[in-house]
């Protein structure tokens, strides 16, 4: 058996083990940990209690979405402005081809006409 | 906690790309952002001048194609002389045809435009030939290509 083995069935029996401490020893465990935490900072404290604490975060349950509901906003705005990227692209073409319609050679109803449209085909050569 | 984030944040992606494809394919559609254009007493005294044509039609007209003429606008001093004074003229009856007749002009444009210079020489001619026509003629090349359609 290699350290690393030893290490992780040793971390497993500690923890199986954990739910049959005597009440006494959790009791001591738990008045070192408050003597302890006594003596560090407040902001250190409250990140060691979120920390430590499994099955309490229920306490700090309005913040655990935070990150989620940040991530969906972000991407909620990067598509939204992609939206409007594709938009403009979009108007800035038509535009681009209307006013290449509007100044050339040939007169508008040259491309609404559709008596023209029957002309060009009816005077076409035809091909073999 | 930190166990149910990957699931959540996955779902949530999920939720939010699944649909982008789709939108992708549909120009203006659902989230599209609304375009503001400016009224016609918001233009500048150059404005109004270029867009004079249409300051009849201005207020009728919907954001999106005041936007559209307001980048034509912005194309219009890089323009020729002529082909400005040409812009002006056609200003009225671009804006008189209907959605379906823009199209049809567009994608009429871009097919001609993709021709050979001497194939659009011809059709030039071809058009100056049509115009000689008498009206009767004309009529009967109309209908016969909406019978054909």
């Amino acid at each position: 058996m290699n350290e690393q083995e030893f290490s992780t069935r040793l971390a497993r029996r500690l923890e199986d083990r954990l739910d049959d401490l005597p009440p006494t020893v959790m009791a001591r465990l738990r008045a070192a940990r408050e003597a302890a935490l006594a003596q560090v900072p407040v902001q250190a404290q409250q990140l060691a209690f979120a920390g430590a604490v499994r099955g309490t975060t229920h306490r700090h349950g309005g913040l655990r979405f935070v990150p989620l509901a940040a991530l969906v906003l972000g991407l909620t705005l990067s598509f939204y402005w992609y939206q409007v990227a594709r938009q403009a692209t979009h108007h800035q073409d038509a535009a681009e081809i209307d006013a290449q319609v509007l100044t050339d050679d040939l007169p508008i109803a040259a491309y609404v006409d559709q008596g023209f449209e029957a002309w060009l085909k009816h005077t076409q050569p035809s091909r073999p | 906690m930190a166990k149910t984030h990957p699931a959540v944040a996955a779902l949530a992606l999920a939720l939010l790309l699944g649909p982008v494809p789709a939108l992708a394919t549909q120009p203006g559609a659902l989230t599209a952002p609304v375009v503001r254009a400016p009224e016609w007493g918001q233009l500048t005294p150059e404005q109004q001048r270029i867009l004079a044509p249409l300051a009849a039609e201005w207020p009728k007209m919907e954001h999106a194609r005041r936007d559209k003429w307001m980048r034509i606008v912005r194309q219009y001093s890089s323009l020729p002389a002529e082909k400005q004074q040409r812009l002006q003229s056609r200003m009225q009856q671009w804006a008189s045809l209907t959605h379906e007749q823009r199209v049809q002009a567009r994608e009429r444009y871009a097919k001609l435009k993709s021709l050979p210079p001497e194939k659009r020489h011809e059709i030039n001619r071809k058009w100056a030939e049509y115009e000689r026509l008498p009206e009767e003629r004309k009529h009967k090349l109309r209908q016969a290509i909406q019978t054909a359609e």
